[in-house]
């Protein structure tokens, strides 16, 4: 009984060591996922290389979380954040040197596709009090999609009070899709990407994050990990990117 | 009797896989909070625990887990006194869903409640068209979520206490003509104060530590829905250590918690 215990435990801390097939483990930001579920496809069945067999694993979750985790003892291969400041405590906890900026993403407003308090077509000049008035979701000025929205309120004089601050964008349009709020603070690439309806308010396109891509200093497969790299600053890479909704960087 | 006498096992040698394996449990125990020791951040601790976001949600963690004791209390005393003392059908499946809240994962709790309390479901949708009354981000919504997860400690406790407690003398009482009332008061709630007790601080530890339907529904909002386990958590994303100095707060609280119940935990 206790050997089989002890033999269970030994067998998951094994399935934890991997296999003999190559793997790569990739931690992006939320606002990614999509993106590089079709990137990692698309770097496995590169033409003109032999990566049949390739196991990649994807870690989506909020930058700062995944920061936090790597600074923790995480070892990921591949780091994607999507804003400086949390590339920037990676660099600096000594975990990985010269990211690379490889895409951006735009701030956007969206409501739940029946736009309860008509913000769609509310008129612009009445748009900064409706929303004053509104419930909103946002991400908390702790991750990268808050920062950027609180920036963007100071710099529009929008007064907001957010209902909800969510630790990733994600959370903020689960909010936004099932009607909990009448608008969120999301990137461009959730907005188009979702059953959701895009706010034209005046400036807003002008603020976007920064996306940083890094090999881990740590890697366990670092030419594998750069090769990945490699492929999201390619040609092919970025046009999926930039099918997501994802700007050039 | 010709029995053979059966082997006593010496309770100072325990078997030694016994031995192997109680140390694995109790290391599968202790090593978290060791961790969480091993790494505070002790010189900063008071500072930590002082900043205004850790302030803020440990005013809000009082306020909200007293007011969800408050709810449970009032709803779940009756509910117990029913289950305790009445027989009715359907009886076992009441006892089931005062059961579920324990058993299911918070979150589905919080989904749940969502789907029913949010903005576009059955009760809250009806709440936002005639009052105006949405609850994502309030307090309301916050203490609903505790209240949730909180009620089914206090009723089983306090539903076990009553039907042990002896109606003998109840019914003696009644016949001598004492009121419903005074019985309850001079009699029944007496005899189970030690469980009442136990019910409360259980139902107000778990209140206070409640996290998955709370982020689920009522939101994450500074002084509003931020208690002590949301803020954490975010702490976790920038700070980790005011999410270590504010973790032994509550495994602190817990074993505060433990002490208040331990002669129903830890018998002697």
């Amino acid at each position: 009984m206790l050997l089989g215990l002890i033999g269970s435990i030994a067998l998951i801390a094994l399935a934890g060591c991997g296999s003999d097939s190559p793997s790569l483990t990739i931690d992006a930001a939320s606002s990614l996922e999509p993106a590089f579920t079709e990137l990692i496809e698309a770097f496995i069945d590169e033409p003109g290389t032999d990566r049949a067999g390739l196991i990649v694993e994807l870690n989506a979750a909020g930058s700062s979380t995944l920061a936090t985790g790597i600074i923790e003892g995480n070892r990921p291969d591949v780091f994607a954040a999507a804003d400086r400041d949390t590339m920037d405590r990676i660099v600096d906890a000594g975990r990985a040197e010269a990211p690379v900026l490889f895409t951006r993403n735009r701030l956007a407003l969206v409501t739940p596709s029946d736009d309860p308090a008509d913000l769609v077509t509310a008129d612009p000049s009445d748009l900064p009090g409706q929303l004053t008035a509104a419930s909103i979701a946002q991400c908390s000025p702790q991750v990268p999609c808050g920062r950027l929205a609180g920036e963007a309120q100071k710099m529009l004089g929008l007064q907001i009070e957010p209902a909800t601050e969510e630790t990733n964008v994600r959370s903020v349009l689960s909010k936004v899709e099932t009607g909990e709020v009448d608008a969120g603070f999301v990137y461009l690439t959730d907005a188009i990407t979702s059953d959701v309806q895009i706010i034209d308010l005046e400036g807003l396109d002008t603020f976007v994050n920064p996306y940083l891509i890094v090999r881990l200093e740590e890697a366990a497969n670092p030419a594998l990990a750069q090769e990945f790299i490699d492929f999201v600053l390619s040609m092919p890479g970025q046009e999926i990117l930039a099918r997501w909704g994802f700007l050039a960087p | 009797m010709n029995h053979p006498t059966p082997k006593t096992p010496s309770i100072n040698k325990p078997p030694r896989l016994v031995a192997a394996g109680s140390t694995l449990a109790l290391l599968l125990l202790l090593l978290p909070l060791v961790g969480l020791v091993e790494r505070a951040p002790w010189s900063r601790m008071w500072t930590l625990l002082t900043s205004t976001s850790a302030l803020t949600a440990l005013r809000l963690s009082l306020i909200v887990s007293s007011a969800a004791i408050v709810l449970v209390v009032l709803l779940g005393f009756p509910l117990a006194w029913l289950l305790a003392r009445s027989t009715f059908r359907g009886q076992r499946i009441v006892r089931a869903l005062v059961l579920l809240p324990m058993v299911l994962p918070p979150v589905v709790g919080g989904t749940a409640l969502l789907f029913a309390l949010g903005r576009r479901g059955f009760v809250g949708s009806a709440l936002d068209r005639w009052f105006g009354i949405t609850l994502l981000g309030t307090t309301t919504a916050a203490v609903l979520a505790a209240a949730f997860v909180a009620l089914p400690f206090f009723v089983t406790t306090v539903e076990a206490a009553l039907r042990e407690a002896d109606s003998d003398i109840e019914e003696a009482a009644a016949t001598l003509g004492a009121s419903p009332g005074f019985i309850m008061r001079r009699i029944t709630l007496p005899h189970i104060k030690g469980s009442l007790v136990a019910g409360l601080a259980l139902a107000w530890a778990r209140a206070l530590g409640e996290f998955g339907a709370t982020i689920t529904f009522a939101g994450n909002r500074a002084g509003k829905t931020r208690t002590l386990p949301l803020e954490i958590f975010l702490a976790l994303e920038s700070d980790p250590d005011a999410a270590i100095a504010l973790s032994l707060v509550l495994v602190a609280v817990s074993l505060g918690v433990l002490l208040v119940t331990r002669n129903r935990w830890l018998p002697r």
